[in-house]
Order: structure tokens, then sequence, then C-alpha cells
């Protein structure tokens, strides 16, 4: 038993290596950025305008909610004025990086690993080799890229259709009933640029894991159909994983 | 207004192409492109194992420059294997592979100033599903900035004709049959204008008809381009048609080499045996 406790803890600590080892070597290949434009714009646009419209939907919700379970609680001690800072800082530092760089693993991460995992079992990365392509910079470099733009941008949307949800069920239902002016200078007054970027940040570093974890699982896959299909959940399992140790981190960090 | 749109053209076709027209300098295509020549290869006592399981038991071979070399034997013997190391897919154990005298694998660092291409045909064809098959045909070319736009338009082309696949560039490889997708595998290969070109299994899965114009094919760019085929295959008559000379490795080691005739006439039961085995189907006696 500890012989096998400790195989998980190496091989753990291997996967680890790989991955960050996958990361910097993809960091170096930035510098092809510019004539892999028209990848990388192709991966931006599947990852922004492909899960806009669930992203919205997500976090219309998700604020929706948020406002309604907080602002029945506030009403009880006839504070729910605070309504708009505490759905506003929930939804920029929490909620809109977290939901939506979930949704993005699930969406893209899936995705990404399947497609570089059919594309390793399937030998069109030694392809790529043979063709004396690097599959790091021709696979992994546009897609990191790709995240690293599109999921705090679609954060962004996200957070912004969020709030939005949360001002209209404070408006809309009679138990909470606080003006959506009073909900938005709430809000204003409490958010800063600096939570702001906090939130961006995370996202950046959230759309990172997504593509490396992606990018890597696929890498690694073996073994058919089968396989591609166990590197589509590993990709999502893994990258919910990572993005919730990270943010608790993160947020630690930023205090 | 005319002017306008031709800048426009040029600028739409410098961002397609990675901003790379500046480096050619007026010329085409870089220098030593259109320079192709077939290489030599030796292999010296090269050995592998996966997990304990010795696939490749101190091989030693030695191809001539533009000489169509096959490389017979049942599934599971270790060719592919074998071709992989060629082409560095591979590392091998022990042992060295030469090609035009260099060491492959000692030389690594040296890349970029190895004076020979290679490419491979491999057994899934390998397309890439995303791309159609005139990007498919040009990716080296665009990937590599071998080419300004125009010309790389031309050698796709050209690839295409010479497989059989004329003005099919637009088509996605989806739509592709098995056949069709070899021969544009093989035209992907062409466009490195390969001074080595590997092929592994290309028959496999293809109906005889498919086969037997593959084999056309492959014999056509033997006649037409100075290049050194290796293939790697278990259809036996394909391998004997095509080949100058052929070898047969079984559970990891070559057995038998000699030209198609001497293959056929080798008293080696295990060649005899693999003989009959392929020209009757069924399992044979000795």
């Amino acid at each position: 038993m500890l012989e096998r406790f400790g195989r998980k803890i190496l091989d753990a600590a291997q996967t680890a290596g790989e991955m960050l080892a996958l990361f910097f070597e993809t960091v170096y290949f930035f510098k092809a950025a510019p004539r892999n434009l028209p990848a990388i714009f192709r991966q931006m646009s599947e990852i922004g305008i492909g899960t806009l419209p669930i992203a919205s939907l997500m976090a219309l919700f998700i604020g929706m909610v948020l406002a309604l379970q907080t602002g029945a609680e506030l009403a009880h001690y006839g504070t729910q004025e605070a309504l708009g800072a505490i759905v506003g800082l929930s939804m920029v530092k929490e909620l809109g990086p977290v939901m939506t760089s979930l949704l993005v693993a699930g969406r893209i991460g899936s995705a990404m690993a399947a497609e570089v995992g059919a594309m390793e079992v399937y030998e069109e990365i030694d392809a790529l080799k043979t063709l004396e392509i690097n599959p790091v910079r021709y696979l992994a470099m546009p897609r990191l890229l790709a995240c690293l733009f599109a999921v705090p941008a679609l954060v962004v949307f996200a957070t912004i259709i969020g709030i939005a949800g949360g001002g209209l069920v404070s408006g809309v239902n009679p138990r909470i009933n606080v003006p959506f002016s009073v909900y938005y200078d709430n809000m204003i007054r409490a958010l800063t640029y600096t939570e702001i970027l906090k939130g961006l940040l995370k996202a950046t570093i959230f759309g990172a894991i997504v593509a490396q974890v992606g990018c890597y699982v696929g890498f690694k896959t073996t073994g058919g159909a089968r396989g591609i299909g166990q590197s589509t959940t590993r990709a999502v399992v893994l990258s919910f994983l990572l993005i919730f140790v990270a943010n608790y981190f993160l947020t630690r960090l930023m205090l | 207004m005319s002017s306008d749109r031709n800048n426009k053209n040029s600028i739409l076709a410098k961002l397609t192409h990675g901003f790379s027209a500046s480096v050619f300098d007026g010329c085409e295509c870089r220098s030593n492109y259109e320079e192709s020549h077939g290489v030599s290869i030796r292999i010296e006592k090269l050995n592998k194992s996966f997990d304990g399981n010795h696939v490749l038991k101190d091989i030693d071979l030695e191809i001539s420059p533009g000489e169509t070399f096959s490389i017979i034997g049942p599934s599971g013997t270790g060719k592919s294997v074998l071709l992989k190391h060629v082409v560095k897919l591979e590392k091998p154990d022990s042992g060295r592979i030469y090609i035009d005298g260099h060491d492959i694998y000692a030389e690594m660092k040296d890349e970029a100033e190895r004076d020979y291409r290679y490419s491979m045909v491999f057994q899934s064809s390998a397309l890439f599903n995303s791309l159609s098959v005139g990007e498919n045909v040009g990716l080296w070319l665009r990937e590599k900035r071998i080419c300004i736009e125009p010309r790389i338009r031309r050698i796709i082309r050209d690839k295409l004709r010479l497989v059989g696949l004329e003005g099919k560039e637009e088509l996605m490889t989806s739509e592709l049959s098995g056949g069709m997708r070899k021969r544009v595998a093989i035209a992907r290969s062409l466009a490195m204008n390969p001074d080595l070109i590997l092929y592994d299994e290309p028959t496999a899965e293809l109906d005889p008809v498919t086969s037997d114009e593959l084999a056309r094919v492959i014999m056509g760019l033997k006649e037409r381009v100075n290049l050194t085929t290796v293939i790697v295959s278990h259809d036996l008559n394909f391998a004997l048609y095509l080949s100058d000379r052929v070898a047969m490795i079984s559970d990891g080691q070559i057995v038998e080499i000699g030209t198609p005739e001497e293959i056929k006439a080798s008293q080696n039961p295990i060649v005899r045996k693999f003989i009959y085995t392929t020209t009757k189907g069924i399992k044979g006696e000795q």
C-alpha cells in the first residue's frame, strides 16, 4: 500500500514537471506568434465567441440567484442596499473568473484534449515532426495565447451580465426591492480598479491552466478512441482541480 | 484603384503567408529547395526494446542512393519501429544510423546544417483533418516559408497532379477515400522535394485495385524523381513489384536481403513460409 502511495506521488510529481516543461516550451514559442496569427485568432474565436452565449446565460442566472439568496437574507436586517456591492464584488473577484473558467475548461479544455489526443493517436503529431514542424509551436502555442486573451475577455462579459442579472432581480423582486440606481451606485462605490485587475489576473491564470492541461493531456494520449475519451475526462477533471487549487492560493496572495 | 487593390492583395498575401515574403529577396524559393539527391542509409547494430520486449535485434542494413528498398515481414516484427528510427521518431537503445555518412543521432544539434530532406507517408496517412487537401500538401512549404505564396500554390498543383489528384485542392480530407488520402499523403511528402521518402504500410486497408493504382503512382515517381525510397509492407507482391532490393525481417532480425528474384528463389525457411502464406492466404507447411 505504501508502495502504491509512493508511486502515486511520483506520478503526480512527474506530471507536474512535464506540465511545467511544456508551459516553458510553449512560452518560448511566443516569439513565433506573429506568423501564427490566423491560428491564434481561430482559437480565440472558438474560445471567446463560441463560449459567449452559454457563458452569458450561466452568468445571468448566477447573478440572479446570488441577488435572490443574499437579498432575501439582507432584507431581514434592512441592509439590502448593500446588495450591489456584494453581487459586484462576488462576481468580479470570484464567481466571474472561476465559473467562466470552469465552463471554458468543460467546453474548450476537453475539446483541446480530444483534438490533440486524436492527432497523437492517428500519427498526425508524428507527421508534424517529420515535416520538421514543432508540435508545441504549432498546436500548444496558439491555444495558450488564445486562452490568455480570450478567457479574461469572456470573464469581463460574463461578469457584466451577472451583475446586470443581480440588478434585475433586486429591482423586480418585491422581497428585496432595491432600485437599480441604488444597486448600481453601491456596486460602483465598492468596486475598485484593483479588485477588477485581481479578477482579470485570476482569469488569465485560469485560462493558462485550461490551455496547458488540454494540450498536455492531449499530447500524452495513447490507446485509440478509448484513450481519447479518457483524455477528455482527464483534462476536465485536472483543469477543475487546478483551477480550484490556484483560486485558493491566488485569493490568499491577493488578500 | 487598381494599385490599391494590388496593395491590399499583397498585404493579405503577406498576412496569410506569415510576413515571409521579404526573406526571398526576389527569388521564388529558398536556394536549395529545387535540389534533391538520393541519399545512402547505413544501419549498424540497431537495438530497441519496449518494456523488456526486444523489438529490434542487431539490425544491419545498407541502402544505396536512389534505391527503392522494401522491408517485408509479418505484422508485429518491428518493421515500422525500424522506419521510425530512420526519421528519428524513436531513439535506439544502441546502434547507429548513418544517412549520407552522417550519424543522425550524434549530430542532432547540427540539425540546421543537415543537407538532405526526408519525409514519411504514414500507415494512417496522418492527414490534418482541419486542413483542406491543398493546405495539407502546402503545410511544410508555408510553415517553413520555403517559397513565396504563388509558387507554393503552383507546387501544390504540381504535386497533386503527380499523384493523380489534380484540381482537388479545395476538398476537405474527410471527403476523400482511403486511396485518395494515401495519395494526398504522398503529395504532402513530395512537396518537401525530399531526398529520402519512407512509406509505412502504404497498402494497409486498401483494396487490390487501389493498391495497384498506388503502386503505379510510386513507380511513376521512381522514374521521374531522384530519391531514395524505403517501403515497409507486409504486402509481398507490392514490395516485389516496386523494389530494387527487399529485406525480410522476422522477430526483430533481418533474415534475408536480395533482389526480388533472389527473394523469390530464397531457400530460407522463414522467407519460404512468408511467401507461401501470403500467396496462398493460408498457413504454410514446412
